[in-house]
């Protein structure tokens, strides 16, 4: 077993099987740095805890395919990926930290469908961005490619 | 130059300033390119007060490879209309080192691998954008002029048409 801690000081038990999906982790293993408890300083422990629900889930990966349990395994992650937008966030930041490969494609796949058909007020809102275009530079990129810039399926809406 | 890229999420939104002398040693190079890290610098005062951050609040900016990462995997629709977001954005999605990633995700994914083809009265011809090709179920067709039109090659995902 190997011990993580969170940065709010919560400390979690994970299977050696589990956390070595981590390529961060594995690394440690290898160089004898985890010995003790791994500090984790950038992840709070709720963002832990849905690493770590993904990481056991995962823990077999490679088996799925030859026991046929890939539509579960499929079924679980959109499950996982069903969260808040803030949450998700955390959960990227967390994964690209202790490099999860997987995990990290899976998060930003779903941070791309949400974003795929929002508009560039929603854009900025979700993602906290300032606006420094002036008027005259926004118009000139949607003369460009007006069609981009309409449709029914353009979402206003943040979340 | 200066530039206001901010990224960040939390209820408490901040500036972090910075003059370009600052920012130039987060400037990332690839591939001989240089690409501007996501975040901060506004085109105010770059006082060092001005950078102090409060630590305390929960806010995260995006590194450059995870906005990048997020958005390579957009449609073309999406990101012509997100280089309106911002400054950043518009020279993120508009660098060569991204169009290259953008392709090279759709060239890996099976689901945006389509068979371009025209159908005109006098014959028929068809390419494939990317290989291999495989059997697309859902046909979709060119919005073009009404012109027939024929298609000349295609490379990278571009098409050369000509049209009489």
């Amino acid at each position: 077993m190997v011990k993580l801690k969170s940065n709010d000081d919560k400390e979690f038990e994970v299977e050696e099987a589990a956390v070595i999906q981590s390529e961060m982790i594995k690394n440690m293993i290898e160089d004898g740095c985890a010995t003790s408890v791994i500090p984790l300083p950038n992840i709070d422990s709720k963002t832990l805890i849905k690493v770590i629900e993904y990481l056991n889930k995962h823990i077999n990966m490679g088996k799925a395919a030859e026991t046929g349990e890939e539509d579960d395994l499929k079924e679980f992650d959109e499950q996982f990926v069903n969260m808040g937008w803030e949450e998700l966030f955390d959960v990227i930041m967390a994964a690209n930290y202790l490099n999860i490969h997987e995990l990290m494609e899976l998060c930003c796949q779903s941070a791309a469908d949400r974003l795929k058909n929002k508009s560039v007020r929603a854009v900025r809102e979700m993602l906290k961005i300032t606006n420094d275009l002036t008027e005259e530079e926004e118009q000139e990129i949607i003369n460009d490619a007006p069609w981009a810039f309409e449709g029914p399926e353009i979402d206003d809406t943040v979340n | 130059m200066e530039k206001n890229y901010l990224l960040g999420k939390g209820k408490k939104q901040k500036k972090i300033n910075c003059s370009s002398n600052t920012v130039s040693n987060q400037i990332n190079s690839i591939n001989g390119e240089e690409l501007f890290i996501p975040w901060r610098c506004t085109q105010q005062n770059d006082t060092a007060e001005e950078m102090n951050i409060d630590d305390t609040a929960k806010d995260i900016h995006f590194p450059e490879e995870i906005v990048m990462n997020i958005l390579s995997r957009l449609p073309v629709r999406s990101l012509q209309r997100f280089k309106c977001v911002s400054p950043f954005w518009s020279a993120l999605i508009s660098d060569h080192y991204f169009t290259m990633k953008h392709l090279n995700r759709a060239k890996n994914d099976l689901n945006s691998q389509r068979l371009l083809t025209a159908n005109y009265h006098v014959g028929f011809n068809s390419f494939s954008l990317s290989s291999p090709v495989q059997v697309i179920e859902n046909e979709q067709r060119l919005d073009g002029p009404p012109n027939y039109y024929s298609i000349r090659c295609c490379y990278d995902g571009l098409a050369l048409l000509s049209f009489f």
